[in-house]
């Protein structure tokens, strides 16, 4: 994985697809690398070459490893534990909410159902995540 | 009670002397030796009339003597009837002092001479009751037979109590036996909330048998008798529905919440996506066939939020405190009038609303009630809307009024079922939830919600935290 990719752990792949498109409505040309299971996702980032990505959208209910075993796993990991983890999920539900933050989460973002909300909604957080924010140094410098 | 418990009691420590034998006694020995002194003097007399000589002094030796004995045998019952009864006080003033029972003793005036530590410790240390009203009760309440009663201690918390009185044979004095019951009247009441709660869920379930069916299934929760039994005997086992139906509840709504929007996501983007990038190739009416897709979508996903949302309602716990109800609600208004900056509507908000409720659910009934208020004056012209309280039977009610579309009173027992609606989408938007939400939170508190309107001249919605009957019942209703 290249520094500038994009992690998108998501089963559902009419939201894979739902995302590719509003990230590309808002020409966010950042590589997508997608997981589409919790430990697909482990596999990805815990692999012995790779590098940790600039980004990491986490789905919440996955199959196998759920979203919140997957982020409690980043956070542990000595090349992940910085990396913006943003919980892109269906749900509101008050537990969800609080194992994401208890766990790290930098951000929660209920994925609305009207896709031009959702546009909007990916267009804020490509300007605030790859364009405000200042990222944690480089995770394989971190790790070394 | 107020004054008289606070003044007389701190001081009456001791119970009242019983000397009502002593002074028998007493009156016995007065008696006897007057008796003595008659017989000596009819004897002198007989004597000095010419009776023999020999047997005066005789006579009057014996007679000496007898009084003597009566004497001192007297004055030996007097000190045993004294001893007794020093030790039948000192037991009587230990079983007053030291009694699991709160205990007051008042004169025939009412005012209490002696109140011991365990009633101290129910209705505060200085033994003062804030409310006149709770007083009162408590005087009224001086009747044989326990009755229940509610009164109000100074540090403004309620207590719920069991007393029970009894006058002395003299009828001087009446004693209070008072026993602390608001535990297990909060339980009750937590318990009769829970009924209502559980009956509620019950009937709305019915009423959308297609949800009821998914509901249950997966639940697995068999619906509640139409007319179930009297209260004490189904408690325990509605209490253990309730817990599983709950648990099953918060387990489905978090299914719902993640699996039920995500296609709606997939209908709603597919079809903007064909709009906005394939609309070349699609004539008006495949356009508007596309607008009307994403449409629905996005009314479901309204419908299941608002459905998650009385859901979250019914399985969250209460935590009453005491709020700012007028506060509360101006900070609603306000987020009204921001969210539509271009309506002009009155708004009323009377001062100084006390309640004691959960602010969460709270919130819920007034962003409902308040919002519905100005929806339903969107077409009214010099719009306005009056959020105040009155005393109804004896209990402070809350009401919303607004001068809007209102609706028909024939309807008016479809107003507070999930999913009914009085006016149209196109005339009003909504889901038919709202009303449902505010309905189960008031009877989460113990209290209702009912509703006045006309047709074109307003809404007057009514709501109470606690029912006036359960008030009354408090107040009124005796045990035995």
């Amino acid at each position: 994985m290249k520094p500038s990719m994009i992690l998108l752990i998501e089963d559902n792949p009419d939201d894979v697809e739902l995302t590719r498109m509003a990230l590309a409505d808002n020409n966010i040309a950042n590589e997508l690398v997608v997981a589409t299971s919790g430990d697909a996702a482990l596999a990805i980032l815990f692999a012995d070459d790779a590098a940790a990505p600039l980004l990491i959208l986490l789905d919440l209910k996955l199959p196998r490893v759920n979203g919140v075993e997957v982020l409690r796993r980043i956070r542990e990991h000595p090349r992940t534990r910085l990396v913006p983890v943003i919980v892109l999920t269906s749900s509101d539900e008050q537990r969800d909410l609080i194992e994401s933050y208890s766990l790290g989460a930098n951000s929660y973002v209920r994925k609305p159902v009207d896709y031009t909300e959702f546009v909007t909604a990916v267009r804020q957080l490509g300007i605030y995540w790859l364009m405000v924010n200042i990222p944690p140094p480089s995770a394989a410098g971190v790790a070394a | 009670m107020t004054a008289g418990v606070s003044t007389n009691a701190a001081t009456a420590e001791s119970l009242p002397a019983r000397s009502t034998e002593l002074s028998l006694a007493r009156l016995a020995t007065v008696a006897s030796m007057l008796a003595g002194v008659v017989a000596l003097w009819m004897l002198v007399s007989r004597a000095r009339a010419g009776a023999e000589q020999s047997i005066v002094p005789a006579s009057l030796l014996v007679l000496v003597l007898l009084q003597i004995a009566a004497l001192r045998a007297s004055a030996a019952a007097r000190m045993s009837i004294a001893r007794k009864l020093a030790e039948s006080d000192r037991r009587l003033e230990a079983l007053f002092h030291s009694n699991l029972l709160g205990l007051a003793i008042r004169d025939r005036h009412g005012r209490v001479t002696a109140i011991n530590a365990t009633l101290r410790s129910i209705i505060g240390d200085d033994g003062e009751l804030a409310t006149p009203a709770g007083a009162d009760a408590l005087t009224r309440a001086g009747a044989a037979a326990p009755r229940e009663l509610e009164v109000v201690s100074k540090d403004g918390s309620r207590i719920d109590l069991l007393t029970a009185s009894t006058e002395t044979t003299d009828r001087e004095e009446t004693i209070d036996c008072v026993i602390d019951i608001s535990q297990w009247k909060k339980a009750s009441r937590a318990l009769i909330a829970a009924r209502a709660v559980l009956e509620q869920t019950t009937t709305d379930l019915r009423r959308a048998p297609a949800l009821a069916a998914t509901e249950m299934a997966v639940a697995g929760v068999q619906p509640a008798k139409p007319s179930p039994e009297p209260v004490n005997t189904e408690v325990e086992s509605l209490v253990l529905r309730l817990a599983t139906a709950n648990r099953e509840l918060e387990a489905f709504s978090y299914s719902v919440s993640h699996d039920l929007r995500t296609p709606l996501r997939a209908i709603d983007g597919f079809s903007r996506a064909l709009l906005d990038h394939y609309s070349s190739t699609l004539d008006v009416r495949g356009r508007d066939y596309l607008a009307r897709i994403c449409n629905a979508a996005q009314r479901m996903a309204q419908l299941i939020d608002d459905l998650l949302k009385l859901a979250r309602v019914s399985r969250s716990d209460l935590k009453r405190q005491r709020l700012d109800l007028t506060q509360e609600a101006l900070t609603v208004v306000d987020l009204l009038r921001s969210a539509h900056p271009a309506r002009e509507v009155s708004v009323t908000v009377a001062s100084d609303l006390i309640v004691d409720a959960d602010l969460r659910l709270l919130r819920i009934i007034l962003e409902n009630l308040l919002g519905n208020a100005w929806k339903f004056t969107a077409r009214t012209e010099n719009a306005s809307i009056t959020l105040g309280s009155r005393v109804i039977d004896g209990a402070s009610v809350f009401f919303v009024a607004d001068n809007g579309a209102g609706f028909d009173m024939a309807y008016a027992d479809q107003l507070f079922g999930v999913f009914q609606r009085l006016h149209s989408t196109d005339q009003f938007e909504g889901t038919g939830v709202g009303l449902a939400t505010v309905q189960r939170v008031l009877q989460m508190h113990g209290g209702r919600i009912w509703a006045e309107a006309a047709v074109d001249r307003g809404a007057t919605f009514f709501f109470t935290f606690e029912s006036p009957s359960l008030q009354a019942q408090n107040y009124e209703r005796g045990v035995a």
